[in-house]
């Protein structure tokens, strides 16, 4: 796809949604939104290395995890300014990929998936066990919140909440969009598509896919942090697979190997769920429904929607 | 000499005879398969308080009836099912005599078949779902008033107070979060109406939708009742009354907590089904004074009498049956009448396992336990037990 | 029935049963909480078996199996529940459902037969789809069916335990499924299916190109691993007598997950092995975690101690053995070696390679493959006939193996026609195509590496079966074998052998089809003179005494020269240049074409 259209899109997309609290005013609707917002950073993210770099990566959510800890403990138990843990999360979410570098670089295929998988485990077992210092399985509460002078950021329905998360959501995609564009970016795809290409050409396997796991764990972690302090809660649910399912629907229903694809779905998908939450006997149902979407794509539109939505518009290489 | 010998071994058979039955009549061990972590253990946790009370006060006397010295092995379910049937099982090879599950149906349920093959008595610490001990087995009994019982109670209540028009909200992902359907048949009978109902998830923080909802009913419904309990029911209060409604709420013994009573203005006004109030010279009062007494801490919870009444029905079945044996005991159990315990008059004859006893409406006034009044359940109003 | 002789066979079963019913009798001996574990044991060996089936097999991990745990648990259930308690306990049941009540035996059965008709649902979806996107869907069948197990509450008591569900299970009970479990998975490994399901999990574009459709055989294991699964689902669930689905989710995923790949994911003993280990793991750390003091030293309190430790025992087979602690072999084939003898075949053995009659000719007209925005291949018309070996040649990315690639039906032609005889390869897939018998071998040497030399020759062979029966089939990869001189070396792992010799292994598989042609993708790179002269008289003895066409692409100018009746010379997608090989060698164009494209790499 060429970098002014993509460009063009984002534009679009974004003075849209720096709009709509002016059209919309209710406390319950924004929050869906920063909701929205925030899982579109997780799946944008978790598709540069799952669908840029091709690292079977299963545990990305733990980054997320860990970014919302890191808030958690750093500002109830070390008194950090909420402000201060939010980036903090990046970096120690960033940390955690490079202790799961070792094996997700020499391993091939499913074994990353087995390893990432148990890493997930091992976090989730210690954030339970360690009740003293994370609230075991209660989790925490009553973290603090933003606010800048007296100006609370939950007051006006949200709205200060509404634009931290946009900003957030607008700097990981800028800074996936020209990841995947710089020459690091492309030597990710060639590692993807053709490993014995890539290696001819001098390329480190291992190194890229580090590199890819570490970038795509900055801003999980800090949408992490930006998310306990949001909610004020900390609990050990990051971690299940209902929230892991829901992020991994949203990049394979995205698009595998856009970005933007991500994006859209995991607004689509908040709001839809949500909607579907109102019908009586879809609680349960409507997670089924997303799970059979995911299938469903796999089956019949690999490239996602952001696939189907490329070849709406033919594209001149 | 032969006359003398003989004479010598009867009386050495005899004087090992009597200490051998003195022996066994020793001690009765508990099983305790209670919730230590977990969600469940802020319920478990304070009944098993009690519990410890009782037997210290008892033991301190040499045992139930001067003899029998009270035992227990404590084993954690950590607030699962499962564990809560590898707990079980372990007592059971352990050899006790009665076994303690956790305050809820669901892993007393999961335990169910194993004591009722193994015949051990087992008793849920707290929970109130009737079908527990309905279905459960002839073995397996609750130490609580039961949901529907309580939902008979504060439906009257909420009717002879001019409520009319009640809005549920339940959770089926467990029985007792479903009580408020109770509550929903009772007001029904009584002629009023119930006219939204709302479901939650258990790990829900989030109550805006469940809110927005009921603040887009007109009229505002009279009553809201839930069954809702930490951290459902500070979350959903909180949210509610920030939205500006005011509609009574009505909860049960699960807000029974020091919680409930620290939400400010929130919770004000909210009045809940308990299992005791400690009026002037009533056995609570006596009870929160021993509680003091042992632990240098006020009791703010009426879990904590439970416990002590829990041992209380052990140690009147224990001495009706003469005996420790898992079989006799549970039918001496089956038996009771009118035991008295902190709480209240405990009946078990006649039921199917789940007791006879008193239920008290309490408000929160300022922060504190009002006792809002002690009315015997109407009979005809406390719907069947059922599955749901 | 499998692939292996009768004693093989009845050693690889025997052990594992024999073992079994030891453990059992001593279990229970034992008694209480040992011969408990060791039901739990049994169930959990069982379920590792059934998913081995699948994963080992196929090489696709599933995420999705304890889904049919779950399926089976709950339909067994249902349908044993005393009908009193059917309607206290769920009073919204359907009549047919809510007023039988069946007993264990008949209830096993018709669960297992019901879970498997669901598989066979699942299963049509999913076999199309290839290594990872087939293990996202797993995971996606594992959350929908605990989706529709908590929404069905009228069925299940959704997400509330369901008890009261008759404990029939005893460790007699639990022994005999486990046993039959690793009978059964065993069975299948080396049946034929089984063992063409293995060669696409080595590969599976050769396995295509060697009549393997793979689609089926997925199906099939499928299927047949969720019969295992629901099984072992059934008697846990009237093990326990109350269970709900978070005993079928994620975290007894991973546990069982963990024992299959701790032990090895492909055989039945690294489902053993992995099964024993972390029981183990797991029986000892559960001790652990309440704290205990061990010669002095006090261990603290860790909850979680049991999911920490497994994790840690997974990262580290995974640095250390990354097929599992059993490895890629059954322990009866590690034996084997010693004490099975292979068997060497007479040198007049009846089955020979049979000479080819059929006069039909291989015939691409104009055939063109545009990928996007390239013409790897445009317009280009070859035939080749029987008995005769054809040349292609060209520089670097004139389109030779895309040309090749097309005429096996590997990739498809966009537009243009092939033929062969009455059959229109063009439109055919290429295990179909290897059906009809064209063969080829790759460039890169695709063997099934971990699968031994007369394994690969027989997955070929097995390609015409069930027309022939296994001996036939067996009986034809030894000559082919023999025929290019690997026969010596059957029983050894292909990946081991030096690269003349997979080489020659590659040209025996392709032998074994009967094909009517056979490709060769530069048969001669890397190899020496000598190879060279060798692999030059194969070829030549291939062509006048079988009767094969060949068609053979190689850069090595003197072979093709020596080597082939006519040649054909692409360039830039274009054919330049056909006719005998004297007249192409001196063609300027040719020449041109060769010495232009120096500074150019790649295909």
């Amino acid at each position: 796809m060429t970098v002014q259209f993509l460009w063009i899109k984002l534009i679009l997309l974004f003075t849209l949604l720096a709009l709509v609290p002016l059209w919309v005013e209710s406390s319950y609707i924004r929050h869906l939104f920063i909701i929205a917002f925030i899982y579109a950073v997780i799946a944008s993210n978790w598709d540069l290395s799952l669908g840029y770099a091709g690292v079977f990566n299963f545990g990305h959510l733990t980054f997320f995890g860990i970014g919302v800890y890191t808030a958690a403990i750093a500002t109830k138990a070390l008194g950090v300014s909420p402000w201060l843990t939010i980036p903090l999360s990046g970096v120690t979410a960033a940390c955690a990929a490079l202790l799961m570098a070792a094996p997700v670089a020499r391993l091939k295929g499913i074994y990353v998936v087995l390893v990432t998988f148990a890493v997930s485990q091992l976090v989730l077992q210690l954030v339970l066990s360690q009740s003293q210092i994370t609230g075991g399985a209660e989790g925490m509460v009553r973290l603090p919140y933003l606010q800048i002078g007296d100006y609370k950021f939950i007051r006006d329905y949200k709205l200060g909440y509404y634009y931290m998360a946009l900003s957030l959501l607008m700097s990981s995609t800028l800074f996936l969009v020209w990841l995947t564009k710089s020459p690091f970016g492309k030597s990710l795809r060639a590692v993807r598509d053709n490993e014995d290409y890539a290696q001819a050409r001098g390329i480190s396997i291992s190194r890229q896919r580090v590199l890819a796991l570490v970038m795509s764990a900055i801003f999980t972690g800090i949408i992490g942090g930006f998310y306990a302090i949001y909610l004020r809660v900390a609990s050990p649910e990051v971690f299940s697979f209902g929230t892991m399912s829901l992020a991994l629907s949203m990049v394979l229903i995205g698009g595998v190997g856009t970005i933007w694809g991500p994006v859209i779905a995991a607004i689509a998908l908040t709001f839809a769920t949500e909607a579907m939450a109102g019908i009586r006997g879809m609680e349960e149902a409507r997670f089924i429904l997303v799970a059979i979407a995911m299938i469903a794509v796999l089956r019949l539109a690999p490239g996602g929607v952001a696939g189907l939505l490329s070849r709406l518009v033919p594209e001149k290489n | 000499m032969r006359i003398k010998t003989l004479s010598k071994t009867v009386c050495m058979a005899m004087l090992f005879a009597s200490t051998s039955t003195l022996t066994l009549a020793q001690s009765l061990t508990i099983g305790m398969a209670t919730a230590q972590t977990g969600w469940l253990a802020s319920y478990d946790g304070p009944v098993v308080e009690g519990i410890k009370i009782a037997i210290d006060e008892i033991n301190a006397k040499g045992g139930i009836g001067g003899k029998i010295m009270i035992k227990t092995i404590a084993k954690d379910v950590r607030s699962d099912a499962a564990q809560t049937s590898i707990a079980v099982q372990e007592l059971v090879d352990d050899n006790v005599s009665v076994i303690f599950l956790p305050c809820d149906a669901d892993p007393a349920f999961a335990a169910a078949a194993i004591v009722d093959d193994a015949k051990i008595p087992a008793f849920s610490t707290c929970a109130s779902s009737p079908t527990l001990p309905l279905m459960g087995g002839d073995y397996m009994f609750a130490n609580f008033p039961g949901d529907n019982v309580q939902s008979a109670v504060s439906g009257k209540w909420a009717y002879d107070q001019g409520h009319r028009t009640a809005y549920l909200l339940y959770s089926p992902e467990s029985q007792y979060t479903t009580l408020p359907l109770y509550f929903g048949d009772v007001i029904e009978q009584l002629g009023g109406q119930v006219i939204g109902k709302a479901t939650y998830k258990l790990d829900q923080q989030d109550f805006s939708a469940e809110v927005t909802k009921i603040k887009a009913i007109s009229p505002q419904p009279d009553v809201i009742m839930t069954a809702a309990y930490e951290p459902n029911f500070p979350a959903f209060i909180k949210q509610l009354r920030s939205a500006g409604v005011t509609s009574q709420v009505i909860g049960s013994d699960g807000i029974d907590s020091p919680t409930t009573f620290s939400l400010g203005k929130a919770s004000e006004g909210v009045v809940f089904t308990t299992a005791g109030h400690a009026t002037p010279g009533s056995e609570l009062e006596k009870f929160n004074a021993l509680y003091k007494a042992k632990t240098g801490n006020d009791s703010d919870t009426v879990f904590n009498a439970i416990g002590y009444d829990l041992i209380k029905v052990i140690e009147a079945a224990v001495l009706a049956a003469n005996s420790t044996d898992s079989v006799k005991l549970r039918d001496a159990i089956a038996e009771l009448e009118n035991v008295r315990g902190a709480t209240s008059l405990i009946t078990y004859k006649g039921t199917s396992g789940m007791p006879i006893r008193e239920v008290s409406l309490v408000r929160v006034n300022n922060g504190e336990r009002e006792l809002v009044g002690q009315p015997a359940p109407d009979a005809n109003l406390v719907p069947e037990p059922r599955l749901q | 029935m499998t692939v292996l002789s009768w004693r093989h066979f009845f050693i690889s079963i025997a052990m594992p049963v024999l073992l079994i019913l030891c453990f059992a009798i001593v279990a229970h001996f034992i008694g209480g909480s040992i011969e408990r574990s060791s039901i739990v044991f049994f169930i959990s060996l069982t379920v590792v078996a059934g998913i081995g089936v699948y994963s080992g097999n196929s090489g696709i991990l599933s995420f999705g199996h304890l889904s049919f745990m779950a399926l089976g648990a709950y339909a067994s259930a249902i349908l044993t529940l005393p009908v009193q308690m059917k309607k206290l306990m769920l009073p919204n049941l359907p009549d047919f459902l809510g007023s039988t009540q069946l007993d264990f035996f008949p209830a096993m059965i018709v669960s297992t037969l019901f879970v498997m008709l669901v598989a066979v649902f699942i299963g049509l979806l999913i076999s199309r789809l290839d290594g990872s996107a087939a293990t996202i869907a797993t995971l996606a069948l594992l959350v929908i069916v605990h989706g529709i197990i908590i929404g069905a509450r009228d069925y299940t008591r959704g997400s509330q335990t369901f008890f009261g569900v008759p404990r029939e299970t005893d460790i007699w009970i639990a022994g005999a499924v486990c046993a039959f479990a690793l009978v059964a998975s065993r069975i299948f490994r080396d049946s034929v299916p089984g063992l063409k399901l293995r060669s696409s999990r080595e590969d599976a574009i050769s396995a295509r190109s060697n009549g393997v459709g793979i689609r089926n055989e997925r199906l099939l294991a499928w299927v047949l691993s969720a019969g295992l699964v629901a099984l072992a689902g059934i008697i846990l669930g009237h093990y326990l007598g109350a269970f709900s689905p978070k005993k079928f989710y994620f975290v007894d995923t991973f546990a069982l997950l963990a024992m299959l790949i701790v032990g090895g994911m492909s055989t039945m003993t690294g489902a053993v092995v992995g099964a024993i280990v972390i029981t183990l793991v797991t029986e000892v750390l559960r001790r652990l975690e309440g704290g205990i003091e061990v010669f002095g030293i006090q261990f603290p309190e860790v909850f979680g101690m049991t999911q920490i430790g497994i994790g840690l025992v997974i990262l580290f087979v995974m640095f250390k053995r990354p097929d599992g602690l059993a490895g890629l072999r059954e322990f009866d084939e590690k034996l084997s070696l010693r004490f099975l003898k292979p068997e060497r075949p007479a040198k007049s053995s009846a089955a020979q390679l049979p000479v080819l009659k059929d006069k039909a000719a291989l015939v691409a007209d104009s055939i063109s493959k545009y990928f996007v925005g390239v013409k790897a291949v445009d317009g280009v018309s070859i035939d080749i006939n029987p008995g005769e070996i054809v040349g292609l040649i060209g520089p670097n990315g004139s389109g030779k193996t895309t040309l090749l690639n097309m005429l096996s039906a590997v990739t498809p032609a966009t537009s243009g026609l092939i033929q062969m005889g009455s059959h229109t390869i063009s439109s055919l897939t290429s295990d179909r195509a290897a059906k009809l018998g064209i063969a080829r071998t790759y460039q890169n040497i695709r063997l099934f590496s971990t699968l031994s030399v007369k394994q690969n020759v027989l997955v070929a062979a097995l390609s015409k079966w069930p027309r022939i029966n296994i001996r036939e089939a067996m009986a034809r990869s030894d000559a082919a074998m023999e025929w290019m001189g690997i026969e010596n070396k059957a029983l050894l792992v292909a990946g081991n052998l030096s690269y003349g010799d997979q080489r020659r292994v590659e040209i025996a598989r392709a032998l074994a089809l009967e094909p009517k042609y056979l490709f060769l993708d530069e048969p001669a790179a890397g190899m020496n003179r000598v190879e060279t002269d060798s692999l030059m008289d194969a070829l030549n003895e291939i062509r006048s005494q079988l009767n094969i066409g060949l068609l053979i692409v190689d850069h090595d100018l003197p072979l093709i020269m020596r080597l082939c009746d006519r040649v054909v010379v692409l360039n830039e997608g274009q054919c330049i240049a056909r006719g005998k090989p004297e007249a192409i060698q001196k063609d300027p164009i040719v020449v041109e074409a060769y010495l232009g494209r120096n500074k150019q790499t790649g295909d």
